[in-house]
């Protein structure tokens, strides 16, 4: 295994969570790409934002909607600087990626899709980045086009190439797969798009937490992420859009903040990102995200990438010694996240058996029903790490994977 | 030698269980059931038995003979299989007036009923449920 510098103790100390017990055992938490544990960083930036300095954000004139209003905007900024965007107003805040998802659908989707145009979405896709654009489709008479994908899973690029006509309108795709962990080039897939004058629309769900982003230099035209797959707290995500795009997108909810003048007759409506944001935003929870992005670029992206990349490694080249067990994907290519079955053993019992030893993995389709199809399985075993996991907690989880093994055989 | 009634079964096995106070031993002890569940035959697992209320793949078949219910099952997790084998000892060869009366309470008071999963433990009821159903409808 190769040698890393990372003092991964002083990160766990950041996690009181990793501290607790279940079934009176110590705690291993491998299901980081359902969702992330919080640092003390985070957690206190929630608390001390409605100890002291808890006021409704763009609206008052007062002392704490002022001091509220420039945190939230600092934590936009955070933001920004952490994707790489070019302005503020490329960022937007939402509950999460599916909200993001589902905000580019209904906006920009059905702006710009016409009944016999054609929506791209990869077979891979998580559903909340297959539905939206398959219930737009359905709505607008619009042709519904799933992305066969490559062994791997990854986006074919050839046959993304052949597979666009000149309907298509969007191309919807995850930077990395919540099943596999396999990254898709999305730089190589910006360029067939545009050279198309086609959208790309980017899940970056399980990517911003494993990967530096940046989403100039993929050239995607959305891109979006939750918070709370980032160390941040639920609730919270992020909607990136080129600002030439996010300019001609029209809002699709109405209320406070968005707007600019309220006449009788009609309206108009404030600028970007804020006409996107109608109501009262989650500030303290995008105040919060910003800690959650600030502690993992005081690690380091590159280096936790590396850190992760080890893991997966060392679990991959130690539980393929085990008999009968089917890994999904390839492992030189994925991002914190290994999926697996064993013989003919349920991947419930697994994780149900995985669990009663205190620790804990997803166990099932993974809300990915269309990666199951191409993988030809109905659910997998999925073990997705985060920077505070260890290779002590790998080797504890082989060891008691081996008994479970040895039992499921009867 | 008389059927010992659903109750009576159901109070020995909470007593097996409770000697037990980690979950590693209690599963152990439902998957080291899943022997007593004879296995189906792949032909015999069509669709049409197919249960489709469990997050696992159960099938199962339910015969009423001489006003008694005696049901076959079986399952891809072995876990499942273990219930189904409990259930088993529990219900067949009871009468179907029994078994449609009967409270099946060994799951909730051994604590299953709250350490599965949500999707798993409404399947076992959904189970149980459709046995009762089935013995209304077979044996009625």
């Amino acid at each position: 295994m190769k040698k890393i510098f990372y003092d991964y103790n002083k990160t766990r100390n950041e996690f009181p969570f990793l501290n607790e017990k279940i079934y009176g055992k110590e705690l291993i938490y491998f299901d980081n790409a359902a969702t992330t544990q919080k640092p003390l960083c985070v957690l206190n930036a929630i608390r001390d934002t409605y100890i002291k300095s808890n006021g409704n954000v763009h609206r008052g004139n007062h002392y704490l909607s002022n001091i509220a209003t420039q945190t939230f905007e600092n934590a936009r900024e955070t933001v920004k600087k952490f994707l790489n965007a070019r302005s503020e107003c490329e960022i937007v805040f939402t509950k999460g990626a599916t909200d993001s998802i589902n905000l580019v659908a209904s906006t920009y989707g059905r702006q710009f899709i016409c009944e016999g145009d054609d929506v791209i979405v990869g077979q891979g896709e998580h559903h909340s980045n297959f539905l939206p654009w398959q219930e737009l489709c359905k709505e607008k008479k619009a042709k519904f086009t799933v992305l066969p994908l490559n062994k791997d899973g990854t986006i074919s690029l050839k046959l993304l190439s052949q597979m666009i006509t000149e309907r298509t309108k969007i191309v919807a795709v995850s930077h990395i797969s919540n099943v596999v962990g396999c990254c898709n080039d999305i730089k190589a897939i910006a360029d067939i798009c545009h050279s198309r004058n086609i959208a790309l629309i980017v899940d970056g769900a399980q990517a911003v937490a494993h990967i530096g982003v940046d989403v100039q230099k993929l050239d995607c035209d959305f891109y979006c992420f939750s918070g709370h797959k980032v160390y941040g707290p639920t609730g919270i995500g992020v909607l990136y859009g080129k600002q030439e795009i996010l300019s001609i997108v029209q809002p699709f909810e109405f209320g406070g903040e968005m707007v600019d003048r309220v006449e009788f007759d009609t309206s108009t409506f404030a600028d970007l990102p804020f006409r996107l944001e109608a109501g009262t935003p989650n500030y303290v929870g995008a105040i919060a995200l910003a800690e959650a992005i600030q502690f993992v670029e005081r690690i380091g992206i590159d280096l936790i990438s590396e850190y992760e990349e080890s893991l997966v490694g060392y679990i991959c080249e130690n539980i393929s010694k085990t008999d009968g067990i089917i890994l999904y994907g390839d492992y030189n290519n994925s991002k914190g996240i290994i999926s697996f079955n064993l013989d003919n053993a349920d991947a419930f019992d697994i994780g149900k058996l995985l669990d009663i030893n205190g620790i804990e993995v997803r166990a099932g389709s993974h809300c990915a029903q269309p990666m199951m199809k191409h993988l030809n399985v109905e659910k997998t075993v999925r073990l997705s790490f985060g920077c505070y996991n260890t290779v002590s907690e790998i080797d504890l989880f082989l060891n008691k994977f081996e008994q479970i093994a040895h039992l499921l055989r009867g | 030698m008389m059927k010992k009634s659903i109750k009576e079964i159901q109070d020995e096995l909470i007593i097996e269980f409770s000697e037990f106070d980690d979950w590693v031993d209690k599963y152990t002890l439902i998957m080291s059931y899943s022997a007593e569940l004879e296995k189906m035959l792949y032909e015999y697992k069509t669709d049409d038995i197919l249960f489709k209320d469990c997050a696992s793949k159960v099938w199962i078949l339910i015969e009423c003979k001489d006003n008694k219910v005696c049901f076959f099952a079986d399952s891809d997790s072995m876990i499942i299989r273990g219930i189904l084998a409990i259930l088993q000892k529990i219900l067949n060869d009871q009468d179907a007036t029994e078994v449609v009366d009967g409270d099946i309470f060994f799951m909730k008071e051994i604590g299953m009923e709250l350490n599965m999963p949500i999707e798993r433990s409404k399947g076992i009821k959904s189970i149980i449920a459709y046995i009762k159903n089935e013995a209304r409808e077979q044996c009625f």
